[in-house]
C-alpha cells in the first residue's frame, strides 16, 4: 500500500471514530442545553480540561505550522514559541475577574460576557456581533 | 490576612519578571549583523530566548499557583439578594 493511500485509510478511520465518539456522546447526553453541549455540563475532570484547553489555545497551528515556518524562515520564528505561551501569561489579567462571574451567571461562550457586560449599552449589540 | 497580602505581592513580582524576561527574550541588545557565537548548539541569542522562555514557563506556573480565582462573584451574588 502506498504512501497516499495509507493517509486516505488513516483519515477514513480517523471519520469513523469520530462518529461511533459522537455518537457515544449524544446517547450520553443529560439534557439539551448549550452548556451540556459545549462544556459538557461543566463536568469535565482536570486531565481532560487541561487536554482541551491546550487544544484550543495552541491547535495544530503551533504543533505544525510554527515548526514548518522555523524551517522555512530559521531561527526568527523561535521568537513565536514566547509569544505563544504569552497566551497563558494573559490570562492573568482575565481569569480571576472573568472565573467568578462566569460561574455565577452560567456564561458558556464569551459572548455571554458580552452580552452580560454591555446590553442595553450603545453598540452592545455590535460588540456582540463582532464577538459573534 | 497577611499571608494573602505576601502571596498577591509575590504574584505581582512573579509576573513583572515575566514580563522582563519577555524583554530580554528579544535580541535588542544585537547590532545588525553582528557575529554570533554558538551557545548550547544554537546562536547565542536563540538559546538566551529559549532559556528565557523556560524561565516564563516556570514563573508562570508559580504565579498561578499564588493566584486566588473564586468560583463566585460575591459582589454580585450581593447584589441578588
Amino acid at each position: 500500500m502506498s504512501l497516499p493511500h495509507l493517509g486516505l485509510a488513516g483519515l477514513a478511520v480517523y471519520l469513523v471514530l469520530l462518529f461511533v465518539i459522537a455518537e457515544v456522546a449524544r446517547r450520553a447526553r443529560r439534557s439539551f442545553t448549550p452548556a451540556d453541549h459545549f462544556l459538557a455540563g461543566r463536568e469535565l475532570g482536570m486531565f481532560v480540561l487541561f487536554l482541551t484547553l491546550y487544544a484550543t489555545a495552541y491547535s495544530g497551528n503551533s504543533l505544525l505550522g510554527y515548526p514548518g515556518e522555523a524551517y522555512r524562515r530559521g531561527f526568527s520564528w523561535i521568537m513565536a514559541t514566547g509569544f505563544m505561551m504569552a497566551i497563558v501569561v494573559v490570562f492573568h489579567a482575565l481569569v480571576p475577574k472573568l472565573r467568578p462571574l462566569a460561574v455565577t451567571h452560567g456564561f458558556v461562550t464569551p459572548g455571554d460576557w458580552v452580552r452580560h457586560r454591555f446590553r442595553g449599552e450603545p453598540g452592545g449589540r455590535a460588540l456582540l456581533l463582532a464577538s459573534w | 490576612m497577611r499571608g494573602a497580602l505576601v502571596a498577591r505581592r509575590l504574584r505581582a513580582a512573579l509576573l513583572a519578571a515575566v514580563v522582563a524576561l519577555y524583554v530580554v527574550s528579544i535580541p535588542w541588545y544585537r547590532n545588525a549583523g553582528a557575529e554570533t557565537s554558538v551557545w548550547l548548539g544554537l546562536p547565542d541569542w536563540v538559546a538566551v530566548a529559549l532559556l528565557c522562555y523556560l524561565a516564563v514557563a516556570v514563573l508562570n506556573s508559580l504565579a498561578w499557583l499564588l493566584t486566588d480565582v473564586p468560583d463566585r462573584d460575591g459582589r454580585d451574588e450581593s447584589d441578588r439578594r
